[in-house]
């Protein structure tokens, strides 16, 4: 059984853990649910053993390019979810969660050939702080993404609710939502118009698009109106950007420290260190905002939306934008 | 002074600080310096090409204007801690001391049970301490606490970005960064700085051994080293082979593999029979020449050699020592006495007229004896011990601050009415909490 036949079982069964997530989320499920978390485990799982089988196949960590990343990315955002969700029993989260990870599969199904073959290692990706240095980013990317999924959720729910204070209606207004929305469709739009063309932009920005509205109509209808879930979404919402952030230390400081054992310099203002410093920077201008200042969560919320850009723009926007030395990964 | 110190440490200027940093930085991302100008003004048009060309020309993040934001934001992150950490300590003081329970109001974990008549402190603070509550009062009220440096992460943490901040001016300040080039046998005793191309003197003396490529399959390099002996005067001190990731350091200055390439200078011309079989080799150097039998009574002579060949002002001449474009002029006589030149480029097999006249192909090619040279980060930075420190108390911090929950109990005991208060800097319910502590009091299994 080859690697590239375990990642299509397992994106397929992803496309599955969605739908019936969504079901949910509507409310038009509610049991079935359970298949839906035992769908994207077995997913989660089966992509795990693509990505050792394709390790055992290439003979080297499979971390160091574009595609290898991406599918780990996935994996991380999908394993953190299922740990999450045990914890925090909110599952109609998963609704956004795993069209995230469907995204990062299908965009690294989407990239070239050649982009997708295990290729050895140029002398400088041969150390032992690889491994260490893309695990933390991607872990951390990935809470960072869950806590995006959170943060919708959450301006979904006070929306439909019609919870919260005044302000945080202002919040609400369908400005800022369509703002996300537009920017959300962009992105993905200009991230497919760089890796493929603009046919793909247009057919992706199309699907993302028409896919977002029938999540945001599915969505809608979700929710118990309940003070305590928007508390346990608000509360997830932290954790994961407290997660993320020390992750994302971790991940900054390992290539910190690799960087200086290659090139003898810890910090020389690459544009993908760089971007990566403004990504945490932001996070933890967020969680002083919200901790030191005591902005509301809707803001908090808002402001993590927000913060996925950022953390997209470091991934991807970076290596096919900035020149710099990161341009493989 | 102190409302200077006050001001500098105001948490609006530190957001605003953290924002117009993100900024800078993510302009400074967008530089253009180096490459080919005329594509970069195609890419991005007129306006944007001189935008980003002037933020490569200011190296934004070395300069004053940087330095400076980033100054002030290590003295507003100074400030704020120290303006936060002495209230921080008292509060806690004052918290054990407390005898009233009505200052407790505000908080709202509380449960009230009724004990055994007669239940002993000592046997409360046997089950506190089971749950990890350490007594830090005891008056009227009975004051435990659990996570105590929780309460401090945030000031642990900052102090760790503090001293990454002066670790890395230490770097700037104190250290150098230049780099070396070496032919196998060389040795040197100067580096050059990076940008200026300035010698510094390394105080020993530094020579290349060996130096060692390994390819994949598909041309790309798999992996290069070099071996390299430091030496002061005649004795040998220290040898090592260095490889990417893996540099050597003596005496606080850290030797790096960072290129190789094709040593200059050694190149042959090749002539070649119909059968391109090599009848003869010189080397290419002006003056080799070449006649004999095989040459068929032909006599060929070089008359130049350019490592990097280019024309200036309609002259040949060369553009560096480095072979990127090595070429040959050569001069010949066939067998009947005719003169003529020719000129033969390593990089343009094809080109070159030699007017038909030539019964030969002649190729330059490199001379595969000649060997390499090893390209060679040279840096000293007595700042990495403690910016790496910084990192660690960084980590360090985030670590308490995220997962060491800071709670505090206040026990009120009034006969068989016992009281307990919980105040936690954690979200959630102290009830679970509550309730083991309880069940210990009582003894319950």
């Amino acid at each position: 059984m080859s690697w590239q036949l375990l990642l299509n079982a397992s994106f397929f069964l992803y496309v599955a853990a969605t739908v019936i997530y969504m079901l949910y989320a509507a409310r038009l499920v509610r049991r079935v649910v359970t298949v839906g978390y035992a769908l994207a485990v077995l997913g989660c799982l089966l992509e795990l053993a693509g990505i050792i089988l394709r390790w055992r196949v290439g003979g080297y960590v499979p971390l160091s390019n574009t595609y290898e990343v991406l599918v780990f990315f996935s994996l991380c955002m999908v394993a953190i979810y299922l740990v999450v969700e045990r914890i925090y029993k909110i599952r109609a989260v998963g609704a956004f969660v795993m069209p995230l990870a469907l995204i990062a599969l299908g965009i690294a199904s989407l990239l070239p050939e050649q982009a997708r073959e295990a290729a050895p290692l140029v002398p400088a990706l041969q150390s032992q702080w690889l491994t260490f240095h893309v695990v933390t980013c991607f872990i951390a990317y990935a809470a960072l993404a869950v806590a995006f999924a959170a943060s919708m959720m959450y301006l979904l729910l006070l929306k439909r609710g019609k919870l919260g204070t005044k302000t945080d209606a202002k919040y609400l207004s369908s400005r800022v939502l369509w703002g996300v929305a537009v920017g959300i469709t962009v992105s993905f739009g200009l991230l497919a118009w760089l890796i493929k063309g603009q046919l793909a932009a247009i057919l992706v920005m199309f699907g993302v698009a028409v896919g977002g509205y029938l999540l945001k109509l599915l969505a809608m209808r979700w929710g118990n109106k309940e003070e305590s879930e928007l508390e346990a979404l608000g509360d997830l919402n932290h954790k994961m950007v407290t997660f993320g952030v020390l992750l994302l230390a971790l991940g900054i400081i390992s290539g910190a420290m690799w960087a200086n054992s290659a090139w003898g310099r810890y910090w020389g203002w690459d544009p993908k260190e760089t971007w990566s410093l403004i990504t945490w920077l932001y996070y933890l201008t967020v969680l002083h905002l919200r901790f030191a200042y005591g902005v509301s969560r809707t803001r908090m919320a808002v402001l993590c939306l927000i913060g996925l850009f950022l953390v997209v723009f470091t991934f991807v926007g970076v290596n096919f934008l900035l020149a710099g030395l990161h341009a493989y990964g | 002074m102190r409302e200077l110190f006050k001001k500098l440490g105001s948490p609006r200027l530190a957001i605003f600080l953290a924002i117009l940093l993100l900024i800078i930085s993510a302009l400074g991302t967008l530089a253009v310096s180096g490459g080919d100008a005329a594509v970069q003004r195609d890419k991005y048009g007129d306006f944007l090409f001189h935008v980003f060309t002037f933020i490569g020309r200011i190296d934004l993040y070395h300069s004053y204007g940087f330095f400076g934001v980033l100054a002030l934001m290590w003295f507003n992150l100074l400030a704020c801690s120290l303006l936060r950490l002495g209230p921080a300590v008292r509060s806690l003081k004052a918290e054990s001391r407390l005898s009233d329970v009505k200052a407790l109001s505000g908080y709202q974990n509380r449960l009230t049970v009724s004990v055994a008549k007669g239940t002993s402190t000592t046997r409360l603070v046997q089950a506190l301490a089971t749950g990890g509550y350490r007594l830090a009062g005891r008056g009227k009220l009975l004051y435990a606490r659990r996570g105590l440096f929780g309460r401090f992460g945030a000031y642990v943490t900052h102090l760790g970005l503090l001293t990454i901040m002066v670790g890395a001016m230490v770097g700037g300040l104190a250290g150098f960064r230049g780099y070396l080039e070496l032919n196998e046998g060389e040795a040197s005793q100067l580096c050059y700085r990076e940008g200026t191309g300035e010698p510094i003197e390394l105080g020993f003396s530094v020579k290349l051994n060996e130096f060692q490529v390994e390819f994949y399959a598909d041309g790309r390099p798999k992996e290069y080293q070099s071996d390299l002996v430091i030496s002061r005067g005649e004795e040998n001190l220290v040898q090592k082979v260095i490889e990417v990731n893996d540099p050597l350091e003596f005496e606080g200055i850290v030797f790096y593999q960072s290129s190789y390439g094709e040593r200059g200078g050694s190149y042959v011309l090749n002539v070649k029979d119909e059968a391109h079989n090599t009848i003869a080799s010189l080397p290419a150097e002006p003056g080799s020449r070449a006649a004999g039998k095989e040459l068929k009574g032909m006599v060929i002579e070089v008359a130049g050699y350019y490592a990097d060949f280019m024309m200036n002002e309609g002259k040949p001449a060369t553009r560096s020592h480095r072979p990127n474009n090595p070429a040959v002029q050569i001069h010949y006589t066939t067998a009947e006495g005719k003169a003529g030149h020719s000129w033969i480029f390593a990089n343009y097999p094809d080109f070159g007229g030699h007017g038909g006249e030539l019964p030969f192909e002649m190729h330059l090619e490199r001379d595969k004896s000649a060997g390499y040279y090893s390209g060679m980060q040279v840096v000293r930075d007595p700042s990495v011990p403690l910016v790496y420190t910084g990192c660690v108390i960084l980590v360090l911090g985030f670590f308490l601050s995220f997962y060491v929950p800071f709670r505090r109990i206040w026990v009120l005991q009034e006969g068989t009415k016992l009281t307990l208060i919980g105040a936690s800097n954690a979200r959630g319910s102290m009830e679970e909490i509550f309730k083991k502590i309880v069940s210990d009091i009582k003894g319950e299994k």
